[in-house]
Parts: structure tokens; sequence; C-alpha cells
């Protein structure tokens, strides 16, 4: 007598409900399936049991997705971001080593109760990583005077002028790409004129710009007085001081919060404003 | 070629070879199935965020070494599965049920979604007392669709093991639903039983 014929007993009796809940589930083959399907056929208790489990998977199917909370949302965005930024472009053999790199993300942890502002943290990494690949600073509304230390993310590594991969400086152009170098140094006016443009680049993806809606969210919560919808923002600086710009638009009218490098005093707490123009 | 034309397993190639974009957008794809298997296998949000943060991190290195055997959604659940049932055999978590509102600051519901959030509540509540691994079958197979073939792959089990571990879950939770007395009385509850009082589901599971 096999494990099977012992366990869903003499053709006639009743099966168990684990028998029941393996022929359900199709684990029950060949004889063993057999004999159980043909007492279930003539048993109303059995195919009831059947009927039971089949309810128990409408139930299950029906559960509502629970979508993902925006705090742990802006938390993976921000994990990602700091693995793009803080790695080379290309992952492979030349990488960090992970386990390295895994607990020294996990001890980022022990910010939760800032997570979400922790993320505009990270979005300004983001546009620093961002502003590493494809910078591209529009001359005409600020001058590109910034030494190259000054303007640098602070987690790029250093690297020489000549090496930057993908400079594309035509003389003549007003693009000015580099590897996030080519900082523009705004004054109050000519902050006010470059607002469309940075507004503008917002709407590219890879511009200089909070790309995820999420991060985008956080950073939103986080300059107070900021009223409208995020257009774009850009890595500057301000009177020489570095600086990002995020310029809101409320109907017709731009507005450009300049908050500090680190976008507030510290994480959990709100943007530090330099100055808004509009 | 823009992103939202490119599929799972483009964006994964041009993760790996150095697109700095392509892991984001792939992730964006996915992250709410992914969520909601991490966070109904942990039951715990904490944990879920973290699991499901180590395993993109994981999948994020890894990327280079996925060969396409499986689809690239299969590929990111058995990684995001198997951070979760680690960390609760690393941290023996309790659960915590919060599923699936956002807890005592919901806005006020009519008595007719109260009734059902209040299902919906209960039929989470009988998940969590499930052992983890059948959790999570039950969760890849009954509530978010996937076939028991891709449960398998992605639980790295064979598919009796999936179907069997189905079974044992269903008829659990057929019993902590109210659907049948006892494990021991297979009789439905209505209308035609003269069985006892449920005596609760519990020595078979462990026994098997």
């Amino acid at each position: 007598m096999t494990a099977d014929e012992r366990r869903t007993g003499p053709p006639t009796g009743h099966s168990d409900l684990d028998t029941l809940a393996d022929l359900h589930a199709g684990v029950l083959e060949g004889r063993s399936a057999e004999r159980v399907r043909e007492h279930v056929d003539g048993c109303r208790r059995c195919a009831a049991t059947l009927e039971a489990l089949d309810a128990v998977q409408g139930q299950l199917r029906s559960l509502p997705a629970p979508g993902m909370p925006d705090a742990v949302a802006a938390r993976l965005d921000a994990a990602l971001a700091d693995l793009r930024t803080e790695r080379p472009a290309r992952t492979g053999a030349t990488a960090a080593d992970p386990e390295d790199e895994l607990e020294r993300i996990r001890l980022r942890r022990g910010r939760r109760l800032s997570r979400a502002i922790a993320a505009v943290a990270a979005a300004v990494v983001v546009i620093a990583g961002a502003g590493a690949i494809t910078a591209i600073v529009r001359a005409g509304g600020g001058n590109d005077t910034v030494s190259s230390a000054g303007g640098r993310a602070a987690s790029a590594p250093a690297q020489p002028q000549s090496e930057v991969p993908g400079a594309k400086s035509a003389p003549g152009s007003a693009e000015s790409d580099t590897a996030g170098q080519a900082v523009p140094d705004y004054d109050r006016a000519s902050l006010r004129a470059a607002l469309p443009e940075i507004a503008a680049r917002g709407a590219v993806p890879q511009a200089t710009s909070v790309e995820s809606p999420t991060l985008r969210a956080a950073c939103a919560t986080s300059i107070p007085g900021a009223q409208g919808t995020l257009r774009g923002a850009q890595r500057i600086r301000y009177e020489g001081q570095p600086a990002y710009v995020f310029v809101y638009a409320d109907g017709d009218r731009l507005t450009g919060f300049v908050v500090t490098e680190t976008c507030g005093s510290a994480p959990g707490r709100p943007a530090t404003v330099l100055d808004t123009v509009s | 070629m823009t992103a939202a034309e490119r599929s799972d397993a483009d964006l994964l190639r041009a993760h790996a070879a150095g697109d700095a974009f392509a892991f984001e957008e792939l992730v964006r794809r996915h992250r709410d199935r992914l969520w909601a298997v991490a966070l109904r296998t942990t039951r715990d949000r904490e944990e879920a965020a973290d699991a499901l943060q180590d395993a993109l991190i994981s999948a994020y290195k890894a990327a280079g070494s996925f060969r396409g055997d499986s689809a690239v959604t299969t590929w990111l659940h058995r990684i995001v599965v198997n951070a979760c049932l680690d960390r609760m055999r690393r941290r023996q978590t309790r659960a915590t049920v919060q599923l699936p509102g956002e807890g005592p600051h919901e806005p006020a519901d009519s008595r007719d979604q109260v009734a059902e959030r209040d299902t919906r509540m209960v039929v989470e509540a009988a998940l969590g007392q499930l052992p983890a691994e059948q959790r999570a079958a039950i969760v890849l197979v009954d509530v978010e669709g996937w076939s028991v073939a891709e449960t398998a792959a992605m639980l790295g089990v064979p598919e009796g093991t999936v179907k069997s571990r189905c079974a044992r879950g269903r008829a659990r939770l057929a019993v902590l639903l109210g659907h049948l007395r006892n494990p021991d009385e297979t009789a439905p509850v209505a209308p035609r039983t003269s069985g006892g009082p449920g005596t609760g589901p519990s020595s078979r599971e462990e026994a098997r």
C-alpha cells in the first residue's frame, strides 16, 4: 500500500481535508486522484469541501493591491539613485565589493524617521549625477566661470577635464557639456532670466532635473512656501555659493527657489531657501 | 527608441551595458507588484521595504548574469521573495497585521466599504497565520495570479512543492475563513453539517 493509498483510504470513504486539498491543487495524480475523484463525484460533503477551497481562492484573488507608500517609493528611488551616482556607469568586474555597498546602504537606514526628506537629499544627488552625464548648461542665463573643483558633485571622483567622456563643446556652441563641472553662476537678475529655460528643461527625462515623481513630491513638501508644480531643477552657484534652484510654475508665474547644496540643514528639516526669484 | 518601447529584457541589457537610467525604468514598471508580494510575504512594512531594497540592489548588481532563461519579472520576483524569506528566517519576525489600509487614520468609509474592508482584513489576517513559505506560494499563485510553473521558478522549488504548499495553505485558510469547521471534519460549515465546534487548524500542519 502506498502512502497515497493509505491517505485516501478505501474508494468509498470520505477523504480528509488535506487529501481533498491535494486533489484540488493537482497534487494527486493517477490512480490516487481517480479514486478520490470517484468518491467526490457522489459525495455532497466532499464536493462542498472542494467548493470551499474554490471560495478561498476567490477571496484571495479579490484582494486589492496594497500600493507602495510614497515613503517607501522615495526610499527606493534614493537607493537606486545612490547606486547610479556612486558607481561607474558600467556595471561589471570593476565594481566595488557588493557586500561593502550593501552594508553602507544598510547603515543609511538608521534615518528611518526622515526617509521622505532624505529623498530630497537624494534628489540632489540625482541632479548631480544626472549632471555628470548630461549637464547641458546654456550660457544664456549665467556664466560658466566656476572652477571645476567648486562645481563638482561631492561624490564624483576627481577627473581631469580632458578625460570627460562625451564632451562636445564645439566652439561657439551655446552648450558646454561637462561632467557636472560647468555649473552656471547666477545672480538674482540672471537667474530670473533663466527660469523659463530651467523650467523647460525639467520636462526632459535625462536633463538636469528632478526626474522621479516621488522625489519631486518629496522636494515639493520640503521647500517652505513653494506653490504650484515643480517644473525643473538645476544645480547652480548662486552668487558664488553652491546651491540648487527648483523652479515652480503657479499658473503662468515661474518662481525659482534657491536652496542650499544640502537642501536642508539636516535630514528631516525643511529645505533651506537662500532666495526666491520670480 | 524611447524607454517606453523597450522590453524588460531590453532594459536589463541596457543597464548591464551601462545605461544609467534603464534599471530605474525597469523597477518603476514592476515595483507595485513586487511591493505587494514583499508586503504580503513579510507582513511588515519595514521588513518589506528593507527586503525590497536589498533585493533590488542585488538585482542591480546581478543584472549582467541574467541569462534570459526566465522572464525578467520572474527573475525579479525570485530575488524579492528570496530576500523576504531570508529576512524572515533571520529575524523570525512577528506578523503585524496592517493590511491593506493605512491604519487608524483612514478616512471614514460607507457601511458597505467598511464591510468589504473588514472582509479583506480577515483574509489578510488569515494569510498571516500561514507559515511563510506556504504564504509565499499562496500569494504568488492565488493573490497575484502567477502560474504554478512561474511560481516554482520564483521560489526555486519543484512545481509539485508549489502545488503542495498551495494545497496546505488553502486548506488551512478554508478553516480560518469559516468555510470549513476544522481540518478533521471536512464537512462545510453550512448548511448540512453536524460536526462539533472547530478545534483550530493546529497540529496537522506541523505534522506534515
